[in-house]
């Protein structure tokens, strides 16, 4: 009795310990967005992205067919390319890299986009 | 030039009146001393009012071999042999070898054997084709059956409706017989299956040859260039004494071996495009709709004729056959019986196909009729475009989606100020 009072007291302690951390990071979090709506705009972009990804993986769960199989990956890698190059420019503007200004970062960032969206474009057909 | 008229007239002539499809030309092998010839005059006489020419040769009369070739030209298209009783006159006039070519350049061979005389020319030349005949001396004996003193077979042990096909109840009287045994092979035509009660019995030996339904009494044997050869095994199935038992079964049997019914042949195999379009005009390539007929008849002793069958199988091959397809009778006219597979799609598979009909069906002549086509794969081009399948128009406007945020995301990130907000939380404090 003892026993499974003290395990449920350190599972209790465990949530509470978790909940405070989430509750921690969740406000520096949008301290940090609200301190600088570029992060907020990428962050909001981000969301999108994954959103479109999950859809098209449903739409081909749900129809059992990936028939136009190459059609399906350069949608989903659009997505998941466009994520991590916004991620990277995320990283670079909140701790830039040594010898990197952020506008050369954001330029950076637009090239390599221009050429995800040219190669999805021709994968496509 | 007259002459060379009437010449050409007699070729005329004799082209009508052929019976059969290949030549007449016959050269009967007999042995006067064991079975007089006169014996046989019945049936020799009945090939002979259908234009057979008969060129009859005592096999004691000469010692040297019989020329069955002008150099590389067949001077016979048929051969009979009738019992002989000394074997080496035989085998000096028609070797066994000379027999083997004889019969794979197209030559019918219609001979037999009976338990008094089995010569070894004819034995070996059938054990070639894995036919093997029972030894001198064994008799087919069957002490259930009704007739006491003579072997009579009932009409129920025929085995090849091609070879003859009969409502009746009949009897073929076969005197005395031997039988033979017979190897696994596709060529080979069993046609008198041995009564299930019967057996080889040899005087002052034990061990018999054949016993029961192993043994066959008549047998025939048909090459990949349909020569046709039938070994009786009795020298009194043929005489005139049996005539009124045996002549409808000997009669077909005659006409069979040389090549007078059961004969056919494929016209016109012809496959196309689905919509009529040869392969001429345009070349197959995967996934096409396309259609293959071909014709058949059959040679009924006078003229050809439709032949009809529902077994008729085409197959599309490459290495292994990818369609095999039943074909059913489509159009027919006075000569030939088209069949057709109807409408069938090419497989999604380039390379060199054959269109082959292979029809093989034991008693009848063996047609196969082939054709090699390359089938080509899709031109760059002849795919679909994305756009054209509905699909994948999910994943399009995802693209278009992405690319319209992203213009929206960089427009409002160049414009948008990174320290915007803390400037006016700045203002607020103040």
């Amino acid at each position: 009795m003892a026993k499974t009072s003290k395990a449920s007291t350190t599972s209790s302690a465990v949530i509470t310990d978790f909940q405070e951390a989430f509750k921690t990071s969740k406000k520096a979090y949008f301290a940090q967005i609200e301190k600088n709506p570029k992060l907020k705009l990428i962050d909001i972009f981000c969301f999108f992205l994954v959103l479109l990804g999950i859809i098209q993986f449903a739409f081909i769960v749900l129809i059992r067919d990936n028939f136009p199989f190459n059609a399906f990956l350069s949608g989903f890698i659009i997505c998941v390319g466009q994520f991590v190059l916004l991620v990277s420019l995320r990283l670079q503007l909140c701790d830039s890299f040594p010898g990197i200004p952020k506008n050369r970062a954001f330029g950076e960032f637009i090239v390599a986009s221009l050429i995800l969206h040219f190669v999805c474009l021709h994968f496509i057909n | 030039m007259r002459i060379s008229w009437s010449f050409f007239c007699c070729v005329l002539l004799q082209a009508i009146l052929a019976v059969s499809t290949q030549g007449l030309k016959t050269l009967v092998l007999y042995d006067q001393s064991a079975e007089p010839l006169e014996d046989y005059s019945f049936y020799l006489k009945d090939l002979e009012e259908r234009d057979y020419k008969l060129e009859y040769l005592d096999v004691n009369s000469t010692s040297t071999a019989v020329d069955l070739y002008d150099k590389e030209l067949r001077l016979y298209d048929n051969i009979i042999i009738l019992p002989t009783k000394g074997g080496k006159n035989l085998a000096r006039q028609v070797p066994v070898n000379q027999l083997i070519k004889f019969f794979e350049n197209e030559g019918n061979i219609l001979c037999m054997s009976s338990p008094d005389a089995v010569p070894n020319t004819i034995r070996l030349f059938l054990n070639q084709l894995g036919i093997y005949p029972s030894p001198k001396g064994h008799v087919v004996r069957d002490y259930f059956s009704s007739s006491t003193d003579e072997l009579a077979i009932s009409s129920d042990y025929l085995l090849n409706k091609h070879v003859y096909n009969t409502e009746n109840d009949e009897q073929f009287v076969f005197g005395e017989s031997s039988a033979a045994l017979l190897e696994n092979r596709e060529q080979i035509v069993p046609i008198l299956n041995a009564p299930r009660t019967s057996f080889t019995e040899s005087k002052g030996k034990i061990n018999s040859w054949t016993s029961g339904s192993q043994g066959f009494l008549v047998v025939g044997f048909q090459n990949l260039n349909n020569a046709r050869l039938v070994w009786i095994g009795s020298s009194d199935f043929l005489k005139n004494k049996n005539q009124n038992s045996n002549q409808e079964f000997a009669k077909e049997l005659l006409k069979w071996t040389f090549n007078e019914k059961s004969v056919i042949k494929s016209v016109q195999a012809v496959h196309s495009h689905a919509d009529g379009t040869s392969y001429d005009e345009v070349p197959y390539k995967v996934k096409d709709d396309v259609v293959y007929s071909i014709g058949f008849s059959e040679w009924n002793g006078q003229k050809w004729v439709p032949h009809v069958a529902d077994d008729i199988q085409f197959e599309l091959r490459q290495v292994d056959p990818y369609y095999r397809i039943t074909m059913t009778p489509s159009e027919n006219d006075s000569e030939t019986q088209y069949y057709s597979t109807g409408k069938f799609m090419l497989p999604d598979r380039h390379g060199v196909f054959t269109f082959i009909t292979d029809y093989r069906k034991i008693g009848l002549s063996f047609i196969t009729d082939r054709d090699v086509k390359p089938i080509r794969h899709l031109a760059n081009d002849e795919y679909p475009r994305s756009w054209e399948i509905s699909n994948s128009w999910v994943y399009i406007s995802t693209i278009c989606g992405v690319i319209a945020a992203w213009i929206f995301f960089v427009v409002s990130f160049a414009t948008t100020s990174s320290v915007s907000k803390k400037l006016e939380t700045f203002k607020k404090t103040n």
